[in-house]
């Protein structure tokens, strides 16, 4: 197959190309842009690092002894018979809910 | 190889790697500038050295492929583009439109349409006009993958630019 018209076209295209190219000597000496990303990168993971090394951990809560500990439901066993009378409503006078006097025969 | 050398053959080969730099950048005239001295300073600095297994301007085009391919990766350098924060050169312009003639944008468009081991291949033999062996060396590929590549590719030109050749 013929290539030619390829091989014109890239040429072409090379030829137009040609004369943006940067010069050497400048693109050499041209100051590198400043890379903030890496050392930032590297001073958080640095941070991190002496975080988890030195941080104090918290201390923990004093341990309470197995004769004065109490369950957090303990109250619900200190309910006496009375109070839980009195807790109850009220469903009318007394004599209503009264035996009658007289038996059916 | 001396310094002096080296800068010699880079001076030399500077117009072809610059356009080579430009493609593996997807032709942001910035980044490829970056890339290019990074690749320059790399060679120049000895943390890539050329040891004569191939032609100087192979092994400089493919220090530039891995040295785009490097930035490519670096996920907080597109983190802090892509947000505006660190590169205030994006207002400048940076894609490169010099050569916007009716055929030359035919060419980029369809370009575009292949795959990027096709546009690879396209651009180092028949922009930088090398052999399909020595853009196998460049690509890192073996030369008949480069040449199964290079065959497809141009097929899928031809089609695309059925109207421009």
């Amino acid at each position: 197959m013929n290539d030619a018209p390829l091989h014109a076209l890239f040429s072409r295209t090379r030829g137009r190309e040609a004369a943006d190219v940067p010069d050497f000597h400048m693109l050499l000496a041209r100051r590198r842009a400043v890379n903030v990303a890496g050392p930032f990168m590297a001073l958080l993971l640095l941070a991190l690092a002496a975080f988890t090394t030195f941080s104090v951990p918290e201390p923990p809560p004093p341990a309470v002894s197995l004769t004065e500990w109490r369950s957090p439901t303990a109250f619900l066993l200190r309910t006496t018979d009375e109070s839980l009378w009195r807790d109850l409503p009220s469903l009318g006078p007394s004599m209503h809910f009264s035996p009658p006097d007289k038996e059916i025969p | 190889m001396e310094e002096a050398e080296l800068r010699s053959q880079l001076e030399q080969h500077h117009p072809a790697a610059y356009g080579w730099a430009l493609h593996c950048c997807g032709r942001d005239t910035v980044d490829a500038e970056d890339v290019l001295q990074t690749a320059y300073l790399k060679i120049l600095s000895g943390r890539a050295r050329f040891s004569g297994h191939s032609s100087f301007r192979t092994w400089l085009f493919g220090v530039i492929r891995y040295t785009a391919a490097d930035q490519r990766r670096a996920w907080w350098r597109r983190l802090l583009r892509d947000s505006g924060w660190a590169d205030q050169r994006q207002a400048d312009g940076r894609h490169d439109d010099s050569a916007s003639d009716g055929q030359t944008v035919k060419l980029r468009d369809a370009m575009t349409e292949l795959s990027g081991r096709q546009q690879e291949v396209l651009h180092l033999t028949f922009y930088q006009q090398m052999t399909i062996e020595e853009a196998a060396q460049v690509m890192d590929v073996s030369v008949g993958s480069a040449r199964t590549h290079y065959e497809r590719g141009k097929a899928r030109m031809r089609h695309l630019l059925n109207g421009a050749l």
